[in-house]
Formats: structure tokens, sequence, C-alpha cells
């Protein structure tokens, strides 16, 4: 019985260990290549939402039905997003090499998805043929999607623990300033945005730039869930809190932000 | 004795534990009680003894951003922290240094009358203060008057709600990953 009483506060006691383990393990080497450019960088095709938003530009209120007919390709938000870092990361696009065939093709896609998603690869994967993800992509979408598997990927992240804490302000602060050391290192990071336990909101997006100003913090980012604009995550110092922009699929407002894909825990 | 500072000890230790922790439960209700107020206009300003004295009204919202109620408020901004060559320019000054003190509501501006609007003459204007171009009238960047609370009828509820979070929490840390779906 006495025993039983005492795993309790043992239990609790990792958590605390565990959290500052993790913010710990974060810095990773910049690659040393040219700064993350959209939408060459980027996938030439966005993730579908499974559902169809309706935005009240007045309320600001949103509902949701099924997209009709479903979506071929959907719910790959997190895999986009770190595949897109992959590619820019692990991976060289040479242009002037000769294209190669679909099983070549196939094979370096699989080597890169591989690849570890937090650090850079100590030697790229040659992508013959083409200049970038963006022409890559347009060319092989029907391999991509096949190389990017299930929707598993993105509901197995192993950052996602950390959505069911709080997010304080000053965590939110940190967490920007975070992000803005890691866009100084050459490093773009991948970053879950939220409103759990709501979800009007539960996405990855790939920030890759930063404007700051004496009011806030302007991140830009690959949304995966478009392919022809960047967005921009929008960080209000004095409110301590940021601020996703208008989608179709989200009216805009507040979330929280946490960066993933950056350490053991994330 | 000794068996019950010990008995009370743990579970002090506990308690204070699963405060530190903050799990789900406990954060998420100070987040319902977190609240945000921010200047959506002006409407009288004078400056006075080195500072700008500010009559404003103020939207109070929560994490939604939904605003709850609007008030009117008063508040001075010391000047001298922005000057520079130029009086009233801090470009480099960000907006979570400036010192703002509140005043009673039902203030009034004493000083020499002048005009303050929200937006600047200019778009991209990077100072948070910024006389215009004719010297008249001051941009004030409403970010200066945001403020933060959390509203007090939380902080009863907390002790009820850290002992829920340290039973659930570790069996949400364990499933998380399984039942939480970032997509789409």
């Amino acid at each position: 019985m006495r025993r039983g009483r005492g795993i309790l506060p043992r239990l609790l006691a990792v958590i605390p260990v565990v959290l500052l383990a993790g913010c710990a393990a974060r810095p990773v080497p910049a690659p040393g290549r040219a700064p993350f450019a959209f939408p060459d960088d980027a996938f030439a095709f966005a993730n579908i939402t499974v559902w169809e938003y309706d935005v009240d530009p007045v309320s600001g209120g949103i509902t949701w039905r099924p997209r009709e007919p479903p979506p071929d390709f959907s719910l790959r938000c997190g895999t986009m997003a770190r595949l897109a870092r992959q590619f820019w990361s692990n991976a060289r696009f040479d242009p002037g090499a000769p294209a190669a065939d679909a099983a070549t093709y196939e094979r370096l896609v699989d080597e890169i998805i591989g690849s570890d998603p937090r650090h850079p690869a100590a030697t790229p994967t040659v992508i013959p043929g083409y200049a970038n993800l963006h022409a890559f992509s347009a060319a092989h979408r029907d391999l991509l999607l096949r190389a990017m598997a299930g929707p598993w990927q993105s509901y197995l992240q192993r950052g996602n623990w950390r959505m069911i804490f709080p997010f304080t302000p000053s965590h939110q602060r940190a967490e920007a300033e975070r992000l803005l050391a890691e866009l100084a290192r050459g490093w773009p990071p991948v970053v879950h945005v939220l409103r759990y336990p709501f979800t009007t909101i539960n996405h990855l997006i790939l920030v890759y730039d930063a404007v700051e100003t004496a009011a806030e913090i302007l991140f830009f980012a690959y949304d995966p869930n478009d392919a022809k604009k960047e967005i921009w995550l929008t960080f209000d110092r004095a409110a301590r809190l940021f601020s996703y922009p208008a989608t179709p699929y989200f009216p805009g407002g507040p979330v929280k932000a946490y960066e993933v894909y950056d350490s053991l825990l994330y | 004795m000794r068996c019950t500072i010990v008995f009370c000890t743990r579970r002090l230790a506990a308690l204070a534990i699963a405060l530190s922790c903050s799990g789900c439960a406990t954060g998420h209700l100070v987040d319902r009680a977190r609240r945000w107020e921010d200047a959506i206009s002006y409407e009288q300003a004078a400056v006075a003894d080195g500072r700008l004295n500010v009559v404003y009204i103020a939207a109070e919202r929560n994490q939604f951003w939904r605003q709850l109620a609007t008030r009117r408020r008063v508040a001075a901004v010391p000047l001298a922290q922005f000057a520079h060559d130029e009086p009233s320019v801090d470009a480099a000054l960000p907006v979570e240094a400036v010192r703002v003190e509140r005043l009673p509501d039902d203030a009034e501006p004493a000083g020499t009358p002048v005009h303050v609007h929200m937006e600047p003459e200019e778009a991209g204007e990077p100072r948070l203060l910024a006389p215009d171009s004719e010297g008249g009238d001051l941009f004030l960047h409403p970010a200066v008057l945001t403020r933060s609370w959390v509203e007090p009828w939380v902080y009863p509820l907390l002790p009820f709600v850290a002992v829920y979070d340290a039973v659930t929490v570790p069996a949400l840390l364990f499933f998380a990953p399984v039942v939480i779906i970032p997509g789409d």
C-alpha cells in the first residue's frame, strides 16, 4: 500500500525532467546551403483538406462539411512539411544531369524519406534532371503521393504529446525567439500550430524567414495546404501570442505554436 | 509526529509537482481565464511632464481574440524612453520594453492637447511612437497599450484541477501519440 502511494509522485517527478531534457537538446547544425525559398523548395501540389470550410468574414465563425468527392491526397500536412525540409536539407538537385527513370527516382525519394528529418545528411542525395523540388514534384506527383504513404505519419508525430500541455505567453515568447534562432542558423523549423483542445486548426507548416518589427515578428512559412502562396505566422510581442492568417480553412486569429522535428522528444 | 510530517511533506511535494507540471486541464483552464486588452481607438491625449497621457477605448478579448467587452482606459507613456536625437523616436525599442503607467479609468488627461492616431503616416513605420511629418500629430502604436492578465476566479479551482491532472496526465502522455491527429 505504501509503495503504491509512492508511485504517483515518482511518475510526476519524471515529467519535468523529460520536458527539460527536450528543451536542452535542440541545437541543429545548419546544412550550409542556400536558404529555403518559396516556391522553388516547396511541393508543386497541395495537401487537400478533408473538409470544405465556410468562413463567415463578418463574425469569423467557421462551419465545415465533407469535401465531395473525397480528396485523393489529404491529412499529409505533417508529412509534407517534414519532407519539404528533408528535400531542402538532405537532397541536392542537379538540373544539368540527364533525367533518370521512374524506378531510380522512386529509390532516391525513398532514400530522402528515410533520412534523418532532424539533422542534415552528411552526403546529400542527388536528384538528377530537375532544378528544384517544385519542378520535380510537378513532374512526379503520383510517385511522391505513393511515397508519402498514409496519414499515420502525421498521427504519430512524436512531438504530439506537447499539445496537451498548456502554452503560456512566456512559452510562446520563448518559442518565437527559438524560431528566430533556428532561422539565424540557417535551419527552417517545422512548426505545429494548433488550438487544442479545440480542433479549429491543427496543422504543420515550415517556417523559412522572419521580419522583426518593434511590435511583432512576421514568420514567413510554407503552408502544405497551399502550393501557390506563402503564409505568415505573426508573433505579437505585446500580447505574446501567435496569430495565423485567414485561409480557406481557418478564419484567422490566435493559435499556439511550437517547433517539431527538432530534437529527440519533438 | 514524524510520520505525520513525512506524510504531509510527501503530499505537498506531490501537489507542488502537479502544479509545476500544469498539465492538460490546469493549463487549459488557465487559458480560459486569460484575458488580453488592446486599444481600438484613441479618444483624447495630452502631453505633460514628459508623459503622453492617452484616453482610449480598450477591447477585452479571450484566448480566441473574441471581444468580450470595451472599456475606457487611461494610460501615461513616458516619452523619455523613446527619446533619441529626434524627439519621440526609437526604432529599436521593442514593445515589450515600453513602460506604461496605468491611470484610473475616469482620469482626465492633463497637459497640452495633442492628436494621436493609430495608423502610421506611412505604411511600414518601424517606430512605436512617431510624429507626423508636419509635427502636429503623433502616431502611437496600439500595441504599446496592450496588456494581459488571468481572471482571479480561476485560482480557487486550480488545486482541484491539478489533482485531476496528476491522475490523467501520465495516461494522456502515454496515449497521446496514437489518439491525437495533427492532420489536415
